[in-house]
């Protein structure tokens, strides 16, 4: 009896603007996003770039030395221009003429500290027009030649070869975690990024979970706002399945939704790791490689069945969340309380997630545990949590079923008060606890 | 497999109605009842001092009233009378406070008596982003399933929208009068024993207004359909009804047959009728 239901969901919501709509502008963003954040990058990497290919040059010293770092760095490829010596205010006025960014001064004794076999002093002087993420990278090149020159200078006439003194001890590290009984290379601070993805499984669900749960709400409350419900609730159909099938047709249009965000994230991953430099290819490759390294690390890392059960897993998280946006739309009388009450639910969900990132397994008992698990927006969090750091407990396949019943139990709860006089009853407390919000953001404000 | 039969004659007798009613029950094996055989109709609505307060309103202050098989009853009076409130509690929308309610022998609300039983809020919304050919479908599968049953009732639908080719277009781009043909014809397409129209033809204009009653007119002639009307239109309803009860404050004032009632109140129409009467009533300064 529901099947026409469902249709009629699914049809109503695809064909409303008001609900689709957040999902292709979702999906269409993150490209546009990844295009705005790649062409500033671009720009400050060429900057980089261009910066490290040209040094102002101050020989204070005037030693042979001063004059063969300077030979040095002309035979790498750099361009040393010579500066007048002044005060760093003229130097940078200097330098910015030139359109230079890195000032390298060569102070007195610099040649006698290297022929004594004592470090050796310079000042690099960074005229920059402003702050900015890529300033800082400038003169690293320039600074790294510098001290190439001056470990030669030191080992020249020593048994010392200069790569000996740059990593004087050779270490080989091995991690075993016991967890997983697996041995990985490296020490553990290499595999922190690896733990970082699991502060992104809150953000990805919530990423996910709020546009099926606002749209939810909003479908749901259009039937109140509309009068629609009240014809609805003389059909002869059952509460619970009014309540089913908007469920059912909400996930349905979710997942598609959802799809689509998905394909919008990884438009943006593209983008913004498809940046290439003419002259420089090996940064992008650089960092086209990173993720491939981690995904590599990742194959035999995580279990494949427990990414399948983590999958699962956020599903039926969407499944909830959707189920959660129908509720609070049935109690909403309009749209407009519907919004104001799901945007405070949304982050009351997502901040357990966080206390669970940060909360290390033994801290949390078995119970707390078990219910972690089985509440349907904590599950994805610890089940990532879990997939990285250690492994899924065995239980899994059962906490998924416990956390499908969850929400099915809410539906189950919800559809008891399902009526058209309960349901005015709590939509007037509703409003009035919308009111408040309101009320509290605009004081805020 | 339990089989239960009705079977009713009626008859007319000088203004008097009788029924016989004979009733037959088949389970492991046949017998024949005999009975009730009563002078006068069945009630299709039997209403008895119902009482309905919201916190501390009381919006009914006990409503008595009945409604026979066959007829159209109008429950007459001005907005805010307690004429929504009684219907939604007639179709299991809202439950009664204190008093007694049947509807066909049944407590509102129940599954098997929505499926007899239709109801057009006065403001019935529609899907917007559904045809109106969509919403009948959707309705008459709702009642039937997707079987013969549901493409006649589909068919009865389209026939009372009389909408044309419009009942394709979705209904965001209907005018009021056409999303309101699309509800009576929703509310009338699942031929239902019992239909309760809140003020069916709200909003809309003369010649609209006159196309829906006239709808309603002849499809209770037609297929024997019961109707529970309300209106604050005292005109429409003295076209309309055969039967009216006038409801003011949530109770009942009076009553009776239309052409009863003028001649009582030596009324030329039933407004003046519900003037007088709220005037003896207390409540017209």
């Amino acid at each position: 009896m529901i099947g026409p239901l469902v249709a009629k969901e699914v049809k109503d919501l695809l064909r409303d603007p008001r609900v689709i709509l957040p999902f292709i502008i979702g999906a269409l963003i993150m490209p546009v996003i990844g295009f705005v954040l790649m062409v500033p990058m671009r720009a400050g990497i060429e900057q980089v770039i261009a910066g490290a290919r040209a040094v102002g040059f101050v020989d204070l010293d005037g030693s042979a030395h001063s004059a063969q770092l300077a030979r040095w760095l002309s035979e790498r490829g750099v361009s040393v221009v010579e500066l007048q010596p002044g005060p760093p205010g003229q130097l940078a006025e200097q330098a910015a003429l030139r359109k230079l960014s890195v000032v390298l001064i060569v102070p007195r004794g610099f040649g006698e500290s290297l022929d004594r076999k004592q470090p050796a002093n310079v000042t690099v002087l960074n005229v920059l027009k402003e702050i900015s993420i890529f300033g800082p990278a400038s003169s690293a090149p320039i600074i790294s030649l510098v001290q190439e020159y001056v470990l030669n200078a030191l080992t020249s006439g020593t048994p010392l070869r200069p790569e000996v003194v740059r990593n004087p001890l050779r270490t080989s590290e091995l991690t075993y975690l016991t967890s997983k009984g697996v041995q990985l290379p490296g020490d553990p601070a290499s595999y922190f990024a690896l733990t970082m993805a699991a502060f992104l499984v809150p953000l990805l669900v919530m990423g996910l979970a709020l546009t099926p749960m606002q749209m939810a709400a909003t479908s749901m409350a259009v039937e109140n706002e509309e009068r629609t419900l009240e014809t609805l609730l003389t059909l002869p159909v059952r509460p619970r399945d009014i309540l089913l099938a908007k469920l059912l047709g909400m996930f349905a249009v979710a997942l598609l939704g959802s799809a689509l965000e998905i394909a919008g994230l990884l438009a943006y991953f593209f983008i913004v790791f498809s940046i290439s430099l003419p002259g420089e290819p090996q940064l992008a490759a650089g960092a086209a490689r990173l993720p491939g390294l981690q995904l590599g690390a990742l194959q035999g890392f995580i279990d494949p069945s427990g990414v399948a059960l983590l999958g699962a897993s956020i599903l039926l998280s969407l499944f909830f969340f959707a189920a959660l946006g129908v509720i609070v739309g049935a109690l909403s009388r309009d749209v407009r309380i519907a919004s104001t009450v799901i945007g405070p639910l949304g982050f009351l969900a997502v901040i357990p997630s966080y206390a669970i990132v940060f909360m290390s397994s033994e801290m949390m008992g078995p119970a707390l545990r078990t219910a972690l698990y089985i509440i349907p927006v904590t599950q994805p969090v610890i089940a990532a949590k879990d997939l990285v750091s250690s492994t899924l407990p065995p239980e899994t396949p059962l906490y998924l079923a416990a956390s499908l019943l969850f929400t099915l139990g809410l539906l189950w709860l919800a559809s008891k008060v399902f009526a058209f006089e309960s349901l005015a009853r709590l939509q007037r407390s509703l409003e009035s606890l919308a009111e408040r919000l309101s009320r509290r953001k605009r004081s805020t404000a | 497999m339990a089989v239960d039969l009705q079977t009713e004659l009626s008859f007319f007798t000088g203004g008097v109605r009788g029924r016989v009613l004979f009733y037959f029950t088949h389970r492991s094996r046949a017998t024949l009842y005999t009975g009730p055989l009563t002078l006068g109709a069945m009630s299709v609505v039997k209403v008895v001092d119902l009482v309905k307060d919201f916190g501390g309103f009381r919006a009914l202050k006990g409503v008595s009233f009945e409604v026979e098989e066959g007829e159209i009853f109008g429950l007459i009076g001005p907005n805010g009378a307690g004429k929504t409130t009684t219907f939604r509690i007639l179709v299991g929308l809202l439950t009664p406070t204190s008093g007694k309610v049947e509807v066909l022998g049944r407590s509102p609300g129940d599954l098997e008596l929505k499926k007899l039983v239709s109801y057009l809020p006065e403001d019935a919304g529609t899907y917007r982003n559904l045809t109106g050919y969509e919403f009948l479908r959707l309705v008459a599968e709702l009642h039937y399933g997707r079987g013969r049953e549901a493409k006649e009732a589909l068919e009865l639908g389209l026939r009372i929208a009389g909408l044309g080719e419009r009942i394709h277009e979705k209904m965001k781009t209907y005018s009021k009068g056409m999303k309101r043909r699309v509800q009576v014809a929703r509310a009338l397409m699942v031929k239902p024993r019992l239909a309760i129209l809140d003020e069916p033809t709200v909003g809309l204009d003369v010649l609209h207004a006159r196309e829906v009653r006239e709808t309603v007119r002849s499809f209770a002639r037609e297929h024997g359909t019961t109707v529970l009307l309300s209106s604050h239109n005292m005109l429409e309803v003295e076209d309309l009804c055969t039967r009216v009860a006038m409801i003011y404050e949530g109770r009942i004032l009076r009553e009776g047959y239309v052409k009863d009632l003028l001649q009582e109140y030596g009324a030329r129409n039933l407004e003046e009728v519900f003037v007088q009467l709220v005037g003896a009533a207390g409540g017209a300064g």
